[in-house]
């Protein structure tokens, strides 16, 4: 999947390479790059066809001025470099903290009048609806619709393509190398935790995430056994029943609603959980709430807190 | 039903008090015994039974499956009983008091109040333990806000013009607390899982909250059975026979409220139990709320106990949202005892 996208990438700079007749001499871009690695290649050329959910998308020239509705790919622009184009971001793009001294929408309350406003030449959403798409269409700004992915693979793919569409696709790729090798590492390293089980909590109702979901992916590349698999319930976020959760015993709880009140405390102090090996062993971890709810270049920060948490309890 | 044909059927009323404990009880061991864990099933009835005062036995359970029966499934069994007694009492009340058939638990802004409350305390990121006391209070004034509003229509105020303010008040919280809800967007899922009920992370320090207030309204509202019967003729008739209509009506609402109140704020917005559970009752015992008024409160508890054991059941180790199964399980089975009745009936 991820090979795919790249493909795809890479064949929409050739296609455009290859276009032969190129009328436009190469335009030297006038924002020198700003990362510190040792790449001296070209300026990745415009136009440039870069994969989104709704399908392959061309942007024209470089993108200067860029507006992010979602906090993940805000992260991502800060990381590969495009921050200094990036206008405006959402109300929950609270990192890097420079993000904070953007302009501000409210993501949540879409309004493509507040939007047009800022003149974006590039608008990223992570999700459409709210009828984002239809109404950037219709007013001519161009967008990227890249939602949430279901595997670690998807979001570097998303990584390389939001760098690639932002004129920083070397560094994207880079960057994206980088954290794949993280990945392998932590997976390498993680014979000594596999089979250890856990339960997932999203919220206080109990609602969890299974291997099929994104975050669940974490847990199971690093072989962790996740008791939201077996529980009978369709969809890749269950709602499970405390009974269920109490009879399975996990070893791990992990909270991503930390953020809301949820504290290794208060799930120790819920009825009939006394007696699960989790909360016995002190083995209920807060994640970071931020980090679990996104798929930026984080996530592999938030894997490798996850593989500390379990391997400094396991012999 | 004429009042002519109930001597006739007199005799097979009395069986319905029984009927309706006898549900109960089988509604009780069913969720006793039945779950994901697959716990001996004798084990857990003996666990639970060892609980008792001055009863001592050995389940032979172990730690865990003992805690699975008396921290999970007992106090959840006794809270969906609590619940659905209150809301379907509060139900047949707020039915008989202002002669609508349409009246549920909800109707003077409890829903609207208590979700304004609960939204209040989850945006604002307010204690978790906060969140159960400000839905209370929020339907509180919800109501003391309907009535007030009834209040300036003047002296002449009767139910309708309650059941309109009641209507203009929800509306309102429930604009606010979409307001709310919307400028704060993050929390939104919280928010939907407080609306959408909470049966199935309760223990006992619900219970503790929920049965003193449960058990006064009931109260309240047995002793003022007779006079929600002599208030079904008409309020002007019912004034003429000596009773003071605003009164019973202000008594018989608040501990209605208070009742409902309390349940919405333990558990949630469990729709339905409050309007399906009287109209069966009226169904099989009649109208009289001598009758109608306790088998609604037994009928309420059994019917939330079994909804809720399908709740926990129906998907091994998932969970249903309360609400879609009282619907589910609850609307053709009141279509049943419709028909069933038709044809005895004719």
């Amino acid at each position: 999947m991820r090979k795919g996208a790249v493909f795809l990438v890479l064949l929409g700079l050739v296609l455009v390479g290859c276009d032969g007749t190129n009328t436009e001499p190469t335009v030297p871009t006038t924002n020198a790059p700003i990362s510190t690695t040792t790449t001296q290649g070209p300026p990745a050329p415009f136009p440039v066809l870069v994969e989104s959910d709704l399908g392959p998308v061309s942007i024209a020239t470089e993108p200067q001025r860029i507006v992010s509705l979602s906090a993940t790919h805000t992260e991502m622009l800060y990381a590969v470099g495009a921050h200094p184009r990036v206008v405006a971001t959402d109300l929950t793009s609270n990192f890097p903290a420079a993000a904070l001294d953007t302009a501000k929408l409210d993501s949540f309350n879409f309004n493509v009048e507040e939007v047009a406003a800022l003149q974006p030449d590039l608008v990223i959403i992570a999700f459409g609806f709210q009828g984002e798409p239809e109404a950037l269409e219709a007013l001519g700004i161009p967008f990227l619709l890249m939602g949430p992915p279901a595997t670690l693979d998807e979001a570097f793919a998303q990584l390389r393509n939001l760098g690639a569409a932002t004129g920083r696709g070397d560094e994207a790729i880079q960057l994206a190398q980088v954290l794949e090798e993280d990945v392998r590492e932590l997976v390498d390293a993680s014979a000594p935790i596999r089979g250890v089980t856990l339960f997932h909590e999203v919220d206080e109702t109990l609602y969890s995430a299974t291997s099929e979901s994104f975050i669940g992916d974490l847990y199971s590349q690093l072989g962790l056994v996740n008791i939201a698999d077996t529980a009978g319930v369709a969809g890749s976020f269950p709602q499970l029943s405390a009974e269920y959760i109490v009879d399975k015993d996990p070893e791990f709880v992990f909270l991503a609603d930390a953020n809301f009140g949820v504290s290794p405390e208060s799930v120790a102090a819920r009825p009939g959980w006394g007696t699960v090996r989790a909360v016995e062993e002190g083995n209920v971890v807060a994640l970071d709430g931020d980090m679990a709810g996104r798929w930026g270049p984080r996530t592999v920060d938030l894997m490798r807190s996850i593989f500390e948490a379990v391997k400094a309890k396991v012999p | 039903m004429s009042v002519a044909a109930l001597p006739l059927t007199h005799r097979r009323l009395r069986l319905w008090p029984a009927l309706s404990i006898g549900v109960l009880a089988v509604a009780a061991v069913g969720s006793l015994v039945l779950g994901p864990a697959g716990v001996n099933p004798w084990g857990a009835v003996v666990e639970a039974l060892d609980h008792l005062p001055l009863v001592s036995l050995d389940s032979g359970l172990s730690t865990q499956e003992a805690a699975i029966v008396w921290q999970i499934r007992v106090p959840r069994m006794v809270l969906a009983g609590l619940v659905g007694a209150t809301l379907a009492g509060s139900g047949a009340a707020y039915q008989g008091v202002f002669r609508n058939p349409l009246a549920d638990p909800y109707l003077l802004g409890v829903a609207a109040g208590a979700g304004l409350g609960a939204t209040f305390a989850i945006v604002f990121e307010l204690p978790s333990g906060v969140i159960a006391p400000l839905a209370f209070a929020g339907a509180v004034v919800a109501v003391v806000a309907a009535y007030g509003l009834a209040r300036l229509g003047g002296p002449r105020r009767t139910g309708a013009t309650l059941i309109l303010s009641g209507v203009a008040v929800a509306a309102f919280f429930t604009a606010l607390q979409t307001y709310l809800q919307q400028q704060h967007a993050d929390t939104i899922r919280q928010v939907f899982s407080w609306i959408l009920g909470r049966l199935g992370t309760t223990g006992w320090s619900e219970v503790r909250i929920l049965l003193p207030y449960a058990v006064v309204s009931w109260l309240v509202l047995i002793v003022h059975r007779r006079h929600l019967d002599v208030m079904a003729v008409g309020e002007e008739e019912a004034s003429t026979l000596g009773l003071e209509p605003g009164r019973v009506r202000l008594v018989v609402v608040a501990a209605a409220t208070l009742g409902a109140a309390a349940a919405v704020a333990v558990s949630g917005l469990i729709a339905f139990v409050g309007i399906i559970v009287p109209h069966i009752a009226r169904l099989v015992v009649g109208p009289s709320h001598r009758r109608l008024l306790p088998v609604s409160l037994i009928g309420g508890a059994a019917f939330l106990m079994v909804a809720d054991l399908v709740a926990r059941t129906a998907q091994s180790g998932g969970e249903l949202p309360i609400g879609v199964v009282t619907a589910f399980v609850g609307a053709p089975f009141f279509a049943f005892i419709l028909a069933s009745r038709r044809e005895v009936g004719a």
